[in-house]
């Protein structure tokens, strides 16, 4: 067997154990409230917002200054987004792999904290 | 360059692209105008006073599906980039595997999302964008499709693109030695 196909089988093999590993814990979502809970933005890793929450209370923030939280709180939640798909595939893929989700722009970073399990759940 | 090496520069160049590029659309009520990435990644939400009047349920949901309409934009915008610059077969190679480009993907017959539609050409607000770095070009989706497709038929939006002007015309060959011989380069002179 040579390089190539040997590489291809690697490769396959990642393949699989990831969308098994998919299929079992069910998708990744990142999520980012702003501290008074005015917004709350779901999202998957490199995708725009899957869900924008927004509160009655935060209509009175005016229009430019909920755009502008509304932008912030949502980059928070790409990085928590991110640093979930990290932690969830870095337990399959070599270091190597792993260094190159970071350079992808997936890097392992810090989840918000109080984000609970219903959008990632663990092993059943 | 091997075709390996042209692959490895496509895939590089493909992920400063995607950083790079954004893509703008508004709410067809004009009230809602999200600046996004091809990653999803939010640039700049701007709402009208006016849009506040709906409610938090509506503000919510009209963001969601404009900042997904941006990053359609922004995604098409790179495909283009990336084909204008490495090529069709490159782009049709990056295709491949990172899967159609989303207008690609919708077909020419299907209505955008509803209650979204992409800004008017270019009138992106301009996100700050690093010095020397070029304006992204507007979508395809702007430009006419010059004629629609035949149904089965695989098509790539990039290759609605205008035509390269022609190129300059040669001057008629001669076959004569004795020309030939007394000036060889006369046809190679602009």
């Amino acid at each position: 067997m040579d390089e190539t196909n040997r590489a291809a089988r690697r490769v396959a093999d990642v393949e699989t154990q990831v969308s098994e590993h998919i299929a079992r814990t069910g998708p990744v979502f990142g999520r980012a409230s702003s501290s008074d809970g005015a917004v709350t933005v779901v999202c998957a890793p490199g995708a725009p917002p899957q869900e924008v929450r927004i509160s009655p209370a935060a209509l009175n923030m005016g229009a430019a200054a909920l755009g502008d939280e509304i932008v912030r709180v949502a980059e928070r939640a790409a990085e928590d987004a991110a640093a979930r798909m990290h932690q969830s595939l870095a337990r399959l893929v070599d270091p190597a792999t792993s260094r190159a989700l970071t350079e992808i722009g997936f890097p392992a970073g810090a989840a918000e904290e109080d984000f609970g399990s219903s959008y990632l759940r663990g092993p059943r | 360059m091997s075709s390996q090496e042209e692959r490895i520069a496509a895939a590089d160049r493909l992920t400063g692209v995607l950083s790079r590029v954004t893509g703008t659309a508004t709410h067809h009520t004009g009230l809602v105008t999200v600046t996004a990435s091809a990653v999803g990644a939010l640039k700049s939400v701007r709402l009208l006073p006016a849009a506040l009047g709906r409610g938090p349920d509506a503000v919510g949901r009209m963001v969601t599906e404009t900042a997904r309409l941006a990053t359609d934009s922004a995604v098409q915008t790179s495909y283009n980039e990336v084909a204008k610059t490495l090529g069709d077969s490159m782009a049709m190679a990056i295709e491949d595997f990172a899967g159609p480009p989303p207008l690609h993907a919708q077909g020419p017959g299907t209505p955008p999302l509803p209650g979204t539609s992409p800004a008017p050409g270019g009138s992106a607000p301009a996100p700050p964008r690093a010095p020397g770095r070029t304006a992204p070009r507007p979508a395809p989706a702007h430009r006419p499709t010059p004629e629609p497709p035949a149904p089965g038929q695989v098509t790539r939006p990039w290759s609605a693109q205008p035509p390269k002007p022609a190129q300059r015309p040669r001057p008629p060959v001669e076959d004569d030695d004795d020309d030939f011989f007394a000036d060889p380069f006369r046809g190679q002179r602009r």
